[in-house]
């Protein structure tokens, strides 16, 4: 159940932003909101890999909010006409968005024991490394749209890289012991 | 298979390297390569396993002996490098990131504070610069050791005219001084280089043009290889005799020139605004535009007489009382004498004209009296004949080259420079490949030689009766490798690929043809002006082009590619439209222009229009679907929000170009208010808002 709230409080909170996004002009609210609700999925991914590192009991809610305020943007963006099916295929910054986003749902499916049962899926704790590459395509998803403020940028492309950093030097030191 | 002996934490790794080798593979055979398609193949290969694995399937945990393992691996892998290796710069350019570096430095760049737009100084103009700079109570330019103080339109937003002085600036600095604090910002300064232009048969004997760059009028001699070059006022546009003195009209320069053998010139006072002259006999009708709206000015020795037109002139034409005027954004023609007549529409600007016999010949890139868009990149070059007594088409026939620079009529027989292809039609149908690159001029001088120029290579050429080449000048002599790596790129932009199709038909004098084209997805578009362009990088009102290289590419191949290789092609044409400054402006240097910018940038502001269009370049360089503004549009199709910056000339308005006027953009075609909060203003504010865009 704590999973449930935490999914659907991601969402709210994406769509609280969405929906008090005010920039005087039908065009640059939409943008907003939009830009609103993805920069909650994406500090609350950061959150979740940077919390993994040191707690891992608070990673889960973080990044099953993450999952629900991407799916909240995602949506909002199909609903306003800022996005099409085929766009999601074509356009390499939905493309990105788009794969981050199954990630994202992949790992909320498996976060569910119930689930992981149902389905017989062993061996998916590989899938979890995954929330990394979702990380990096949210770096691509971010870069290349218009409306993202640069410094947001080099803020997240750099507290993912630093992340990523330290889980592979912890591997590596592993490996080595 | 066999387990190897490891650890669960190693075996776990193990398990791991070997799914990504498998998404590798999988990888391999995506149609489509992109860095997203790895992501979900690894997905896939997981979740497979994973799938297999809960059902019992031991083959799953990928456990084999380190020696198999490291075997199996590297020939596995070999797949996924081989087509890394084949397909690398499509990778990188599916996934945009090869444009990307463009893109983010334009958008650095404006995100900076403070910043002035645009960042290219043409040395030879006057040109507004807008400056932001958050919270600042005053600003003050520096250029060169110069200091020039920046007006104050609103809080945190200034604008700095710039005047050219006697000497070209050589930095390539600017100091934006914010409150006394010093802020260092790139400019690039493009100096002033000789284009001859206007090329004109001068009675006495040889040929008359301008260099409007280096303000010189150019007396050209019949004899090969003698140009005289006068200095005149700023910005000369054309030049004409009248009895044993030259008459020039200047862009710049508020007063025609009137420069004789002897003595200093003579200045007439006609106004700023002009655009072209004529002489008919004692008669000199000057086309000019500006605040007081567009029109003809006639001199002669009765006085003066003022003809109002409906749309800007470019180009006006007089013989024998008859006067006709082009206008680019009209694409047509306006007959004012002997009686005044109304738009004679040819769909597209006439590029050149001239009198032959009793009928005006205009070339026109293709003819299109219904005004409609035409096939996607469609060029049909025609010589359009029209009558202008009766003041119609009387026909059109198709021209024997590319790219019409220039017609002039020598006894029944037009001479025709053609631009594209580099090739003339002299007297008697005559053709020769012309002895410079990029010929726009051509007339017939006496001793029945002729008179070649170039403004793209600053040439001069004279050819005898056969088309023999006699002699060359270049007017710029030795130039750094900066200027010319410009006249290159000038040369590509006029230069027509093999179907025709230059990038100048579409983008007269580097600006827009004013007219609808449809450029693919059946919907027709107006033409962009490519001036003005530099630091708003992505391009294009799709956003398609990160950089202008890709336009070159769009013409080696989409367009059938250039009979000639030019080396440095694609960075040349880059270089030479990203030094070009925006379209000129006659509402935009008035000294009286600010009084009407700080209410109207007061009426901006509260219409919500800088949430799109911020200053310094009136674009926040974004993208918005297309649905957001016009709701029957079908979703995904993306607009690049344009700049406003000279916004006034370039008409038609919106992405169809379905507004003819600024105002018919809120008013006729924002029903919803999707467009900016216009209706919420008070009629005046929306006046001012309207007097600030056209003064941008």
């Amino acid at each position: 159940m704590s999973g449930l709230f935490a999914l659907l409080a991601g969402g709210a909170a994406a769509l609280a932003l969405a929906l008090t996004a005010d920039a005087g002009s039908p065009a640059a609210t939409l943008a907003l909101a939009l830009g609103r609700t993805g920069w909650l999925a994406a500090v609350l991914l950061v959150a979740s890999l940077t919390v993994s590192l040191v707690a891992r009991r608070a990673r889960r809610p973080l990044g099953l909010a993450a999952a629900g305020a991407a799916a909240l943007h995602a949506g909002w963006s199909v609903a306003q006409g800022w996005v099409t099916p085929a766009a999601l295929i074509t356009e390499p910054q939905l493309r990105s968005g788009a794969t981050a986003l199954a990630i994202l749902l992949l790992l909320t499916l498996t976060s569910w024991p119930s689930v992981v049962a149902s389905l017989r899926l062993g061996h998916w704790r590989p899938l979890h490394r995954a929330s990394y590459a979702a990380a990096a395509l949210v770096v691509h998803h971010v870069a290349l749209s218009s409306r993202a403020p640069l410094w947001g940028l080099a803020a997240l492309a750099g507290a993912i890289a630093s992340l990523l950093a330290i889980r592979v030097v912890r591997g590596v030191r592993r490996t080595a012991r | 298979m066999q387990a190897s002996p490891a650890q669960p934490g190693r075996r776990a790794r193990h398990a791991q390297a070997g799914a990504v080798v498998l998404a590798g593979l999988l990888w391999a055979f995506f149609p489509i390569p992109t860095f997203s398609a790895l992501i979900w193949a690894y997905l896939v290969v997981v979740l497979a396993l994973g799938l297999a694995r809960g059902r019992g399937h031991r083959w799953a945990d990928l456990a084999l002996p380190w020696p198999w393992a490291l075997g199996l691996g590297l020939v596995l892998s070999l797949p996924a490098a081989v087509y890394l290796a084949r397909t690398g710069r499509r990778l990188w350019a599916n996934d945009q990131l090869e444009g990307l570096r463009p893109v983010l430095q334009d958008r650095l760049r404006l995100t900076r504070d403070p910043q002035l737009h645009p960042p290219v100084l043409a040395a030879d103009r006057p040109q507004v610069f807008w400056i932001r700079a958050a919270g600042a109570r005053a600003v003050s330019v520096e250029l060169d050791g110069a200091g020039f103080d920046a007006s104050r339109i609103a809080d945190g937003v200034f604008r700095w005219v710039w005047r050219p002085g006697d000497s070209v600036p050589t930095s390539e600095e600017v100091v934006l001084r914010v409150d006394g604090e010093p802020s260092t910002r790139a400019l690039t300064v493009v100096p002033p280089r000789a284009r001859p232009t206007a090329l004109a048969a001068d009675p006495e004997g040889g040929a008359l043009a301008v260099s409007e760059e280096t303000d010189e009028l150019l007396l050209i001699g019949s004899v090969p290889g003698v140009v005289e070059r006068i200095t005149v006022g700023d910005g000369p546009l054309r030049a004409a005799r009248v009895g044993d003195a030259v008459v020039v009209a200047h862009r710049g320069e508020p007063a025609l020139w009137w420069v004789e053998r002897e003595g200093p010139p003579r200045r007439i006072a006609v106004g700023t605004g002009q655009r072209d002259l004529a002489v008919d006999g004692d008669t000199v009708w000057v086309a000019r535009t500006g605040t007081a709206g567009p029109g003809l000015l006639a001199l002669d020795p009765g006085g003066r007489r003022w003809w109002p037109l409906e749309a800007e002139p470019e180009r006006v034409l007089a013989r024998d009382g008859q006067v006709v005027v082009a206008s680019r954004v009209a694409r047509g023609l306006f007959r004012v004498a002997p009686e005044p007549a109304p738009r004679l529409a040819l769909g597209r600007p006439a590029t050149a004209l001239a009198w032959r016999g009793a009928e005006l010949v205009a070339a026109v890139s293709d003819l299109r009296p219904e005004d409609d868009a035409g096939p996607n990149h469609q060029v049909a070059e025609q010589l359009v004949r029209v009558d202008v007594a009766r003041w119609r088409v009387r026909g059109a026939d198709a021209t024997a080259g590319a790219g019409v620079g220039q017609l002039a009529a020598m006894q029944g027989d037009l001479l025709i420079a053609f631009t594209g292809s580099g090739t003339l039609q002299l007297a008697e149908g005559r053709r020769v490949a012309s002895p410079i690159p990029a010929p726009d001029g051509l007339v017939a001088v006496a001793g029945g030689r002729y008179v070649v120029t170039s403004a793209a290579t600053g040439q001069v050429a004279w050819l005898d009766r056969e088309g023999r080449a006699l002699a060359t000048v270049a007017l710029g002599g030795e130039e750094p490798p900066e200027i010319e790596l410009l006249r290159a790129g000038e040369r590509a932009f006029t230069e027509a690929t093999r179907s025709g199709t230059s990038c100048a038909s579409c983008h007269p004098g580097a600006d827009s043809d004013h007219a609808l084209h449809d450029i693919g997805h059946g919907v027709p578009r107006p033409t962009l002006s490519v001036r003005g362009v530099a630091g708003t990088a992505p391009f294009l009102r799709g956003a398609s082009y990160p950089d202008l290289s890709g336009l070159d590419h769009f013409a080696a191949t989409i367009l059938g590619g250039y009979d000639r290789a030019l080396p440095n092609r694609a960075a040349a044409l880059s270089a030479y439209v990203l030094s070009l400054p925006l379209a000129e402006n006659p509402r935009r240097l008035p000294a009286d222009v600010e009084d009407t910018l700080v209410p109207g940038y007061r009426a901006f502001q509260r219409a919500g229009c800088p949430a799109c269009h911020p200053p310094p370049a009136f674009t926040d360089l974004a993208q918005i679907p297309a649905q957001v503004l016009f709701p029957e549009q079908p979703p995904g199709v993306l607009l690049d929000t344009p700049s406003l910056l000279s916004v006034s000339v370039t008409a038609p308005y919106l992405f169809d170009g379905r507004a003819p006027t600024l105002a018919s953009v809120f008013e006729a075609h924002d029903p919803g208010e999707r467009h900016g909060a216009f209706h919420r203003l008070e009629p005046s504010a929306q006046a001012d808002l309207l007097r600030f865009l056209e003064a941008l």
